[in-house]
């Protein structure tokens, strides 16, 4: 590899290797010229990259009634680039009555030119495993997470720099680099909506005192009552209140200092937010957000990524993980129950894409459908703002569709609803003008279905050869033009832009 | 291997330790820290439950973000220790505080105390924290006050020493919020805040 | 007193992977990569504790976890890595698990001295003392006090030299009755501090009447909670009441049976045994009751439909098969989620692999005979087959002739799959079987107990907290001490140090 180390670099290196654990933070290192933002969007249960941008038709395949080729008319190739893409709409999904109308082609229109898959194999069928080994490259680099490098190295000066806003899944566990400041791991915020209020502990509180007196009742607490209480000083070795007490330093202050409670606060004035009576307002940006993402108030994932949006734009974080959760959702007033289901009702079926365990093509095509509406429209807010120098947001952005595995690839002959188990074996999608766009890396087998790998230098494919989840880590990384001396990464240069 | 009578092996290991009678204490040994502390985070729900009771303000009444949402059954019901596996899908309280976490605390602690102080305002023959003084607020005033927030939150006498720096504390404070009525109130509502979101209210 | 404790201790969750044995089979092909790199040994597990009997890890365990010497395999830690270097010097990788045994304790010893994480503590040391030999954090510490300071510690606030009853007591009040008590209550209790008898009488008294407080038994209350893991509720499928947009079953028949196992005089081996249905007569006090099978009629969806002499308590559930098995014919997922949430096995981490004879036989073609897949397959495929006359989604009920519908789907072979299997390298006929031997093994103990410890405690257990822990689970277990009942284990917890000192 042969990277030049820019003095960015080596900072955040430096403060890598110094900073141990607990709350030391990341060396303030000026980032801001330069910065990346990491999109980790979780295809959670395992989605498909052979039902969507690697499909194979039927007629290609001479095992294709058997495996899991498509019809020929379902598969499109959009705009002629190396990207299929399925457009498929069903009655039912499995035994469950609900209609729904897929698409995929117009993401591949849209966003071709920044649309990267690269094939890969994995190494765990476990979902938990699987999930966190698709965002540590199986602990390619010390056991640290994408979003914990990004924020080591993009998040100084941000009061939040990595935000997991999906719940209930292993693409937010903490990695196993004992070695980070603690300010680059992930911070929950489990219910997008309300969690704004939470970042501020005097706004919009009635009859709060002036900001003053609140500071220095605070200042009387952290500064004596505390510290010369009794309690602290027989229980202060405790790691939780040690935690605690360093928590109420600089963080509280950057993340109060930042007025998060308003910039994130997506809600207008409401019945069911009354923000005015409490003396709160909307972002600046809520009215945007919310036109882009209109089920915001119930489809979890639309409430996430409004709320990502905002922790890009105004500049808390560098990093974000969202993704379906693993709950069904459907529209307002929908239930199997009051006269059946109508098309589209359910939004996210339950266990997301692994309930293609139970109707495979319904649930790909569903859930694929689903997490690239919200990619693209992440995207659109995201070129729509502009970062500096004429260059938006966007153009520093990079999304990375994480998932467990792929599924297997036979099918009951001719069958169109049946269901698949977890197969290792699979193809990442990576958006991002970073990356080395429209660009299919690999290629699929269409007698197995199965994937094939590249020359990480020249992206020859190779058919025999399977990418590995360090070699897809390290993609990544380098994109995101991150150092990472002495990790021993392979060079990926085939994924990076102007390889 | 006969195992030793349970209570038995408990007490060899455990109680030869305790020493219920008081004891002369050394001056040149004081009591250790906790070597091992394993205190917990009183959650959400135990910390307004408390509350609750000693400031006799009903439980669903003592904090409701925006006027409406329970702060620790929804408004901040993750952050502060609780769980919600049905939505949220999270199944055990988080392993470690977020950086939301002594935010949000700190937000409840504040309105809980705001609270009771409009109510004593409200009504105060029938006050609990905040009393108005006879006259300028002096030191008795102030141990009063210390006295009652240390009983109703900690649920214990203040110390001589704590007494002191609470005092001073007000005492310093009492340049911006002024002396009359509504000074005194302030002051009541920053200091039941101070105590309420200490480490000591806070775990256990 | 003094023990040995560790002054920081993070990462190691000693007590959340308990390999109770681990077969000595030919794991090591399934894990090594094609370069010859870092190649994980389940069987050192075992055999590190053969070499130091007396390590603080082994003090009530056979096995310590991988972590010992992993990040997360089969790459290695500091430690691992000091050992590796030091591993068959010059022979061929990868190692036969017969020649890695051989060289283990030759290797061992070569890093005895050294320092992997740089603490200023040598490995034997920490791992003699239980602290961890690559985490530089993680250090032992003397934790003896003078005579002065147990005096003064013994007069103060805390008595932090050893167990302080008021500090329990009131511990207990929060813990478990979900308050903090009152002053009049502190006071009282003090007032029994001369006599021991009465402070235990006290602490036990009040153990007993916030063991039947709706914070603990009741809806959403602490017993509820320890389930959610277990059962996984997800409200979009929920039947009865509140129902969810596509009802299906009803998760609360599950937490009322955990209640039900977990309480009173009852055996907590019901969690996997238990034939009863039961139902919750009151929410205040909390109360249950065992439903007669009469009264099931006309409980399509909320209900038990499996009959009772083919019931195996939680994991025969309406709730559980339709989220676990749901249309799958050989339900891996199932038994995992049994063997992890009730036996504290986590097979994706490698955690109790007891590899069966010719297994896995693929009988749904699902290709997990490869031989990275038979790593774990070899244990949970045939650890599955007893689950698989259990219904998922919709019917819920035995049916031994369940495999045939599958045949469409999943290959003719299917309908193959035996109902008999195997856990803990034991054959079993049924899942009845296997629920027995699963509730009577030290799996099983030291995982309702790990859970309880876990909660109350604050933390899982510690080294430090690894004799009174081991006397926990074990009491559990034997007939003449809390014979299974978990509420004779609290009155226990509350009264251990790791409880009791501040």
């Amino acid at each position: 590899m042969n990277l030049t180390p820019s003095r960015r670099g080596l900072l955040a290196g430096a403060a890598a290797s110094l900073a141990g654990p607990g709350l030391a933070r990341a060396a303030r290192t000026p980032g801001g010229a330069d910065p990346r933002f990491l999109i980790v969007l979780c295809g959670t249960g395992g989605c498909s990259i052979v039902d969507s941008f690697l499909a194979v038709r039927e007629s290609e395949s001479a095992n294709g009634s058997t495996l899991n080729a498509w019809p020929d008319q379902l598969v499109q190739s959009p705009g002629g680039g190396p990207f299929r893409a399925i457009d498929f709409a069903s009655k039912t999904i499995g035994a469950i009555p609900v209609p729904f109308t897929a698409n995929q082609s117009d993401f591949v229109k849209r966003h071709g030119q920044d649309m990267m898959v690269a094939t890969y194999t994995g190494t765990s069928v476990n979902h938990g495993v699987a999930e966190h080994r698709s965002v540590t490259g199986n602990a390619a680099w010390r056991g640290r997470t994408l979003q914990e490098a990004v924020a080591l190295t993009y998040g100084a000066g941000k009061p939040i720099p990595n935000v997991h806003l999906v719940n209930g899944v292993s693409f937010t566990d903490r990695g196993t680099d004992d070695s980070l400041p603690s300010s680059a791991y992930g911070e929950r915020a489990p219910s997008p909506n309300l969690w704004p209020l939470s970042l501020d502990g005097r706004k919009g509180v009635p009859g709060a005192p002036d900001a003053k007196l609140f500071e220095a009742a605070r200042a009387f607490r952290n500064g004596t009552l505390d510290p010369e209480s009794d309690f602290v000083r027989t229980f202060g070795d405790s790691v939780r209140l040690k935690r605690w007490l360093e928590l109420r330093g600089a963080p509280l202050k950057d993340i109060e200092g930042a007025d998060l409670i308003t910039q994130l606060m997506v809600h207008s004035d409401s019945e069911d937010m009354p923000l005015k009576a409490s003396g709160l307002k909307s972002s600046p940006l809520a009215k945007k957000v919310r036109e882009a993402f209109p089920a915001y108030g119930f489809d979890p994932l639309e409430s996430q990524a409004a709320l990502a949006f905002l922790l890009i734009r105004c500049g808390v974080a560098s990093t974000v993980t969202l993704g379906p959760e693993t709950s069904a959702v459907f529209n307002k007033g929908a239930a199997l129950g009051r006269g059946g289901l109508s098309a589209g009702d359910m939004r996210n079926t339950p266990i997301a894409f692994d309930f293609s365990h139970q109707a495979h093509r319904e649930v790909q095509s569903l859930m694929w459908s689903r997490v690239l509406s919200v990619t693209d429209r992440l995207i659109t807010l995201l070129k729509s703002e502009e970062l500096a120098g004429g260059k938006s947001y966007w153009d520093h952005s990079l999304v990375y569709v994480a998932t467990e595995f792929g599924r297997s690839r036979n099918r009951p002959a001719g069958a169109m609803t049946f269901g698949s188990g977890h197969d290792l074996n699979n193809g990442a999608l990576i958006v991002s003008p970073l990356v080395n766009g429209g660009k299919m890396l690999g290629g699929v087998d269409p007698e197995t279905l199965m994937t094939y790998g590249f020359d990480p230098l020249s992206g020859r494919p190779e058919p025999g050869r399977h990418m590995t989840e360090p070699e897809i880590f390290s993609g990544i990384i380098q994109a995101l033009g991150i150092e990472t001396p002495g990790a021993g990464l392979p060079d990926m240069r085939v994924m990076r832009r102007k390889a | 291997m006969r195992m030793p009578g349970l209570f038995a092996a408990l007490t060899l290991a455990v109680m030869a330790a305790v020493a219920v009678a008081p004891a002369v204490v050394s001056a040149q040994e004081a009591a250790p820290a906790s070597t091992d502390p394993r205190i917990k985070f009183k959650d959400g729900e135990r910390y307004l439950r408390d509350l609750s009771e000693t400031f006799e303000i009903p439980r669903d009444e003592i904090c409701r973000e925006l006027s409406r949402y329970d702060c620790s059954n929804k408004a901040f019901r993750i952050v502060l220790g609780g769980v919600d596996p049905y939505d949220a899908r999270v199944m055990q309280p988080l392993d470690q505080a977020t950086l939301a976490s002594p935010i949000a605390f700190d937000r409840v602690a504040l309105q809980v105390c705001a609270n009771r102080v409009a109510r004593d305002r409200a009504d105060p023959a029938k006050a609990l924290l905040f009393k108005s003084a006879a006259g300028r607020p002096d030191r008795a005033w102030r141990d009063a006050l210390t006295d009652r927030l240390y009983d109703r939150i900690l649920r214990r006498d203040a110390s001589v020493a704590e007494r002191d720096r609470m005092a001073a504390f007000l005492q310093g404070v009492e340049g911006r919020t002024g002396r009359s009525a509504r000074g005194q109130s302030e002051q009541t509502l920053l200091a039941c805040f101070a105590l309420a979101s200490s480490a000591e209210a806070a775990f256990y | 007193m003094t023990s040995w404790r560790v002054g920081r201790f993070s990462g190691l969750k000693a007590w959340a992977a308990v390999i109770t044995a681990v077969g000595l089979s030919a794991l090591a092909a399934g894990l090594a990569s094609p370069g010859g790199e870092a190649v994980a040994k389940p069987p050192a597990s075992m055999e590190f504790c053969k070499i130091y009997p007396t390590a603080h890890a082994c003090a009530a365990s056979p096995v310590v976890n991988c972590t010992t010497c992993h990040t997360v395999p089969p790459a290695r830690n500091l430690f691992g890595a000091q050992v590796a270097e030091h591993l068959a010097p010059g022979a061929a990788r990868p190692l036969s698990d017969a020649d890695y045994i051989a060289a283990l304790p030759a290797a061992l010893k070569a890093v005895e001295a050294l320092d992997a994480d740089g603490d200023g503590i040598s490995n034997l040391d920490e791992i003699l003392k239980g602290s961890a030999p690559e985490n530089g954090d993680s250090r032992p510490t003397a934790v003896s006090c003078t005579p002065g300071q147990t005096r003064s510690a013994a007069a103060g606030r805390w008595n932090t030299c050893g167990y302080d009853p008021v500090h329990a007591w009131r511990k207990v009040v929060l813990d478990v009755c979900g308050r903090s008590p009152t002053r009049a209550e502190t006071d009282a209790f003090r007032r029994r501090l001369p006599s021991e008898s009465s402070w235990r009488e006290g602490i036990s008294g009040q153990l007993d009447t916030c063991l039947r407080s709706p914070y603990w038994l009741g809806v959403n209350g602490v017993l509820w909670n320890l389930a959610n893991a277990k059962i996984n509720p997800q409200d979009s499928i929920k039947a009865g009441p509140r129902a969810g947009s596509i009802p299906l079953a009803d998760y609360e028949w599950d937490y009322n049976l955990f209640a039900w196992m977990n309480t009173g005089d009852r055996d907590v081996r019901g969690l996997l045994t238990s034939q009863d249905f039961v139902k919750r007569v009151s929410d205040d006090p909390p109360t249950f009751a065992a439903v007669p099978d009469a009264d099931l009629k006309g409980m399509r969806q909320a209900g038990q439909t499996v009959p009772r002499e083919k019931r195996a308590g939680m994991i025969t559930t309406r709730w559980f098969t339709t989220v676990n098995t749901m249309f799958t014919p050989i339900p891996r997922t199932t038994a995992a989620a049994a063997y992890r949430q009730y036996l504290g096995l986590d097979l994706a981490r490698m955690q109790g692999l007891h590899p069966a004879v010719a297994e896995p036989i693929d009988y749904d073609a699902k290709g997990v005979g490869a031989p990275a897949c038979a790593v774990c397959h070899s244990t949970l495929d045939p650890l599955t087959y007893p689950f698989t006359r259990y219904d998922g989604i919709i019917r819920n009920n035995y049916n031994p002739n369940r495999l045939k519908n599958f045949v469409r789907t999943d290959g003719a072979r299917v309908v193959e799959a035996p109902e008999a299997g195997e856990i803990f390298g034991q054959k079993v006929a049924n899942l009845l079987e296997w629920s027995q031997v699963a509730a009577n093994s030290d799996a099983f103990a030291q995982k309702v107990t790990w859970d309880y410890w876990k909660m109350m405690v604050g933390r899982e257990p510690s080294p430090a907290d690894q004799t009174e822990f081991a006397l926990m689970w074990k009491s559990l277990k034997a007939p003449d001490k809390f014979n299974y009942r978990v509420e004779r284990m609290l009155h226990a917890l509350v009264l251990t140090e790791a409880y009791g000192r501040p």
